[in-house]
């Protein structure tokens, strides 16, 4: 019998202590406590560094000026707090698309501010961002032209391989992210 | 992608890789001996309530990888992965009973499985929070270029009703003013075990 409780125990101790933890955090968001889910304040800034383009979106429409230079905490583009415009923050994690945001929302580039965005793109080695769809096969991620290449002329082979490895997924949990939309940056040195 | 092979060959395995693979090949292993035991039954024709649950997974296993021939997409899977989970409790339960009805010390050790494997789901359910954050914080950063999106791919949407610009603006609003947790608050130690796919 003692066997049967340690397999019984084996089973249900994690998943019940899970369910403690779930029913406590249930009950502190009905008591207004989300440990789980608090948003930081953050500035124009910092908001545009970490691609956050709802929050870039609220600062602006409570009348936050995109051109005004605000503070970037410690951890998000240096390991010290330091003061940029909206505009220089995302080359520092080079996050084209939310200086496209700005840019589109009021933010102006002239000709002193494109000189230091030209400057930081140089020294973190941004050129530019593609986007293109394409398949996972083996243990990379290949593109339309290289899947032709390889099952041009069978491609019930790539069928098959599909086929398989989605099965594989759920029994083994491996392969991962068959199809991905590849957001890559081209880095320079 | 073969992402774990490609991590054991680069020599650097992160732990969320290990546990997914860990718990599913062995919730996989004891779903195989519970359809093994049955499966003389199955031939004859008999089925019991349980042999339901495992007929079933193994078909829907099989339509829902068909129906993945052009691309592999895990969210194709998601109905098979509903149907594993069931078939992994009547495999459980499998074990549990034999342990039941044979109690020994070496019967015992069937205990270590499964405390892996309870573990193991335990901890992705528990990791499962991190990607309802990350995909709170996609949709609203999406629904933020929600009329850019709209005016690059259906430039005619305005005219289309004469309250689709004030609806998409509300909507808008409404999603861009919902709290939603930063990505970058989550702590550097947190990212070996969160499986990001």
């Amino acid at each position: 019998m003692t066997s049967f409780r340690v397999a019984m125990a084996s089973v249900f101790v994690f998943p019940a202590l899970l369910s403690i933890g779930a029913a406590c955090v249930l009950g502190g968001a009905l008591a207004g406590w989300n440990p789980l889910w608090r948003e930081p304040e953050l500035t124009m800034s910092e908001a545009a560094a970490l691609k956050d383009r709802a929050t870039m979106q609220r600062l602006i429409s409570k009348g936050v000026d995109p051109n005004v230079p605000a503070s970037v905490r410690a951890g998000i583009l240096k390991s010290r707090d330091i003061v940029v415009t909206p505009l220089e923050a995302p080359v520092g994690t080079r996050t084209p698309t939310a200086m496209q945001f700005l840019l589109a929302r009021g933010a102006r580039m002239d000709d002193r501010e494109r000189a230091i965005l030209f400057c930081l793109a140089d020294l973190v080695g941004v050129t530019v961002a593609l986007a293109a769809y394409a398949s996972g096969y083996g243990f990379s991620v290949r593109n339309t032209d290289e899947l032709a290449a390889l099952f041009g002329d069978a491609p019930w082979k790539f069928y098959v391989y599909n086929i398989v490895c989605a099965a594989l997924t759920v029994l083994l949990s491996e392969p991962r992210g068959g199809r991905v939309p590849v957001h890559a940056f081209r880095h320079r040195g | 992608m073969f992402r774990f092979t490609r991590f054991a060959t680069e020599g650097d395995i992160p732990a969320w890789s290990i546990v997914n693979v860990a718990v599913s090949t062995i919730g996989t292993v004891l779903i195989a001996i519970a359809i093994g035991r049955r499966i003389g039954r199955w031939k004859r024709w008999t089925f019991e309530r349980d042999d339901t649950f495992l007929v079933l997974f193994v078909a829907v296993l099989a339509a829902n990888s068909a129906i993945s021939y052009p691309y592999l997409k895990e969210v194709v899977m998601s109905p098979a992965g509903m149907f594993y989970a069931a078939a992994l409790f009547i495999a459980v339960r499998d074990v549990l009973q034999s342990v039941r009805r044979h109690p020994s010390a070496r019967v015992a050790w069937l205990a270590v499985p499964l405390l892996v494997i309870s573990t193991g789901w335990t901890l992705r359910a528990a990791t499962l929070v991190e990607s309802l954050r990350a995909s709170a914080f996609v949709n609203r950063n999406d629904w933020a270029v929600a009329e850019d999106r709209e005016d690059a791919v259906r430039p005619q949407w305005r005219s289309r009703h004469p309250d689709a610009e004030r609806l998409v603006r509300q909507l808008r609003r409404e999603v861009v003013d919902m709290p939603v947790p930063q990505p970058f608050t989550m702590p550097r130690w947190t990212r070996t075990w969160i499986d990001p796919y």
